[in-house]
């Protein structure tokens, strides 16, 4: 394990609830701040959630975020861009604007009670946001659905239908100084979804809140690719739920953090259900004065018996200062299942280095060879050369040696 | 005629103590030499100190390669000199293709001698031939490098790029290890194949068996880091008959 890289050691960790109780017992600004104020009351009233809710936030910034999205909420209604990009709509599909000031409604769509009770802190992404959108797919998609998130989105519900499969690309149109997404798919039994999400920031860029929630029905199957390629502050929470017996969760994830940057990733895999399987491969490599984070959860509940989970998590520090903070966790409450983890955290292999450079590959390019090739092995489905193409952007750029 | 590879009173260390002890060796062009000796001997660190493996220290002594000090010379720098290494524990790289890592190697190689490099097409061309020549599946060119492969198809994937960089010293560290009877002879036709008047090997191995398919000018017993006897390929036999002790129990 390297010198610079810190696996449980964080620089400063939040101390998110203590914060927001400081808050709300006298500082003007932050009283003011309605939005903080509600925070602060789904945090404390959360049952046993306060806890929980330090330990993701451990990494990345609450208060900040919070704030960034109060005075986003503030000039909100100054916006004119539509919330989502969405090019024709296909056939066999369905679009409808969802009411953000009803949330019931919203909450009948999804048909979860218990909605902000397992997200206290994302409730508020929909409503810092004007706009949330629910998209049907009724009948199997041959092309790719693409769409461009605008800062402006809240909420956008997925639905696919029994059998139904489609391919899905996310990715984030530019503007503002923050955005918070929260993206509710539900895959009927049978049903395939293929979702490609490139988070492509540069330097000057919005920092990001996506909460990617995936409800899995029985023998449906999830194709998650996440690549992430920041160089500003990107938070990313994957919560996967394998709730019909047979489903399949596969994720695969990318990410490169440049210098002043970082990525937080939270993934919570539930299997609910019996037999149902998911994988994991997660790459990430730090560059100096960035922190990669990762705290990827598989929890196998009573009932899912047979259950086959593994996780695999890469991490390279690259430069000195480089934070790399990972976390795969198991939680598991039943005999019968087969499930791994592991996770990594390390410098460039000196072997490797040597064997090409002993092959005449200078140092430079070998370095570079190396470093291509660990991110690539979690490149996937549509985005995959978008993904190359972000990468390089960073490789070639930022962390050009 | 001068020699490809000369090395004079070599003494090097490493972390754990004294490895060279003194070593002396001369390979001229057109040569094959063999190293034997028993483990622990140094004949490892020879080739790795050859290859310019971080990690050993030259006390004193000197190597000069094809007329220059190749002790000044960064690895990649020895590769374009023309001197390759075939590793006793060839290193896997996940994620980068043999045939990406192998072009980068010729080309690289080519630019630093100032000579065009292979068109794609004609590299693709022979790098297949070559493979098939090893009875390697072409497969093997498009995973990733070494990663899976047993431990002969690694020990083939060496001679592979022996023979796609065609060097002027091949020092091949135990290539026969881990290799069954077939796996040996593909190896040896391969290493065959490359001898000419211009160049040399060095082989490093444990066994007299590799020397029943590639034939040795020159065989020298390596013990506790020096050279302790030299002779021709008859001397394998009396080691393989006598075992090492029969040499290492009495001052040379």
């Amino acid at each position: 394990m390297s010198s610079q890289a810190n696996q449980s050691t964080p620089t400063q960790p939040v101390d998110l609830a203590g914060s927001l109780i400081g808050l709300a017992k006298g500082q003007p600004s932050a009283l003011a701040n309605p939005l903080l104020e509600q925070v602060r009351a789904r945090a404390l009233t959360s049952s046993g959630a306060a806890n929980a809710l330090k330990e993701r936030w451990k990494y990345t910034p609450a208060k900040r975020y919070f704030q960034a999205m109060y005075d986003h909420q503030q000039g909100k209604s100054a916006q004119s861009q539509p919330a989502i990009e969405l090019a024709d709509l296909p056939t066999g599909c369905t679009w409808q604007a969802l009411d953000n000031d009803n949330h019931s409604a919203t909450l009948e769509l999804l048909g979860d009670d218990n909605l902000w009770q397992r997200y206290p802190l994302a409730d508020v992404i929909s409503q810092s946001s004007n706009a949330g959108y629910c998209l049907e797919i009724n009948e199997s998609q041959s092309d790719t659905l693409t769409l461009k998130l605008q800062p402006g989105l809240g909420f956008l519900i997925i639905r696919l239908g029994a059998n139904v499969s489609a391919t899905v690309s996310i990715e984030y149109a530019q503007g503002s100084d923050f955005a918070g997404h929260w993206i509710a798919s539900a895959l009927a039994a049978g049903a395939q979804l293929n979702q490609a999400l490139l988070i492509n920031s540069a330097a000057d860029s919005t920092n990001r809140w996506l909460l990617n929630q995936v409800d899995l029905e029985a023998n449906s199957q999830f194709n998650g690719h996440v690549h992430a390629f920041a160089e500003s502050s990107q938070r990313l929470e994957t919560h996967l739920r394998l709730q019909g017996q047979g489903a399949q969760a596969n994720l695969t994830s990318a990410s490169i953090t440049a210098k002043g940057s970082s990525f937080d990733h939270q993934v919570v895999m539930e299997h609910q259900a019996a037999n149902c399987q998911s994988q994991q491969r997660i790459h990430n490599i730090a560059d100096g004065g960035s922190k990669n984070s990762f705290n990827g959860r598989i929890h196998i509940l009573p009932g899912a018996h047979g259950t086959n989970a593994q996780l695999q998590n890469r991490n390279l520090a690259i430069a000195a200062g480089a934070e790399i903070n990972t976390k795969p966790e198991l939680e598991i409450y039943n005999d019968d299942v087969s499930c791994s983890h592991g996770a990594t955290i390390g410098q460039l292999d000196e072997q490797a280095l040597f064997y090409l450079r002993s092959r005449g590959v200078p140092p430079a390019q070998a370095r570079d060879l190396l470093l291509r090739a660990f991110i690539a092995q979690c490149y996937g489905g549509v985005l995959a050369e978008q993904a190359q193409a972000a990468a390089d952007r960073l490789l070639n750029g930022a962390l050009r040696r | 005629m001068s020699a490809l590879l000369n090395v004079e009173d070599l003494h090097v260390n490493v972390a754990e103590g004294k490895i060279l002890k003194g070593l002396t060796l001369a390979i001229n062009p057109g040569e094959v030499h063999a190293i034997m000796g028993p483990n622990g001997s140094g004949k490892s660190t020879l080739a790795n100190l050859l290859a310019g493996r971080p990690g050993y220290q030259v006390q004193s002594g000197s190597v000069t390669f094809a007329g220059i000090n190749l002790l000044e010379l960064e690895p990649e720098e020895r590769a374009h000199a023309g001197l390759f290494l075939a590793f006793q524990y060839p290193v896997e790289i996940p994620g980068v293709s043999n045939m990406e890592f192998l072009k980068a190697s010729v080309d690289h190689t080519a630019a630093a001698n100032d000579q065009e490099p292979l068109s794609t097409v004609d590299f693709m061309r022979r790098t297949k031939q070559v493979a098939a020549d090893l009875d390697l599946d072409p497969e093997f060119l498009k995973r990733g490098v070494n990663e899976g492969f047993s431990g002969g198809e690694k020990k083939r994937n060496e001679i592979l790029q022996m023979l796609l960089l065609a060097p002027k010293l091949a020092v091949l560290d135990e290539t026969d290890s881990g290799l069954d009877i077939d796996a040996l002879q593909t190896v040896a036709k391969g290493v065959n194949s490359f001898r000419s008047a211009d160049n040399g090997v060095l082989m490093i191995t444990h066994y007299q068996r590799l020397l029943d398919y590639i034939v040795p000018d020159v065989i020298h017993v390596l013990a506790d880091g020096q050279i302790i006897r030299s002779g021709g390929a008859e001397l394998a036999l009396e080691l393989e008959e006598k075992g090492y002790g029969w040499l290492t129990d009495q001052p040379a």
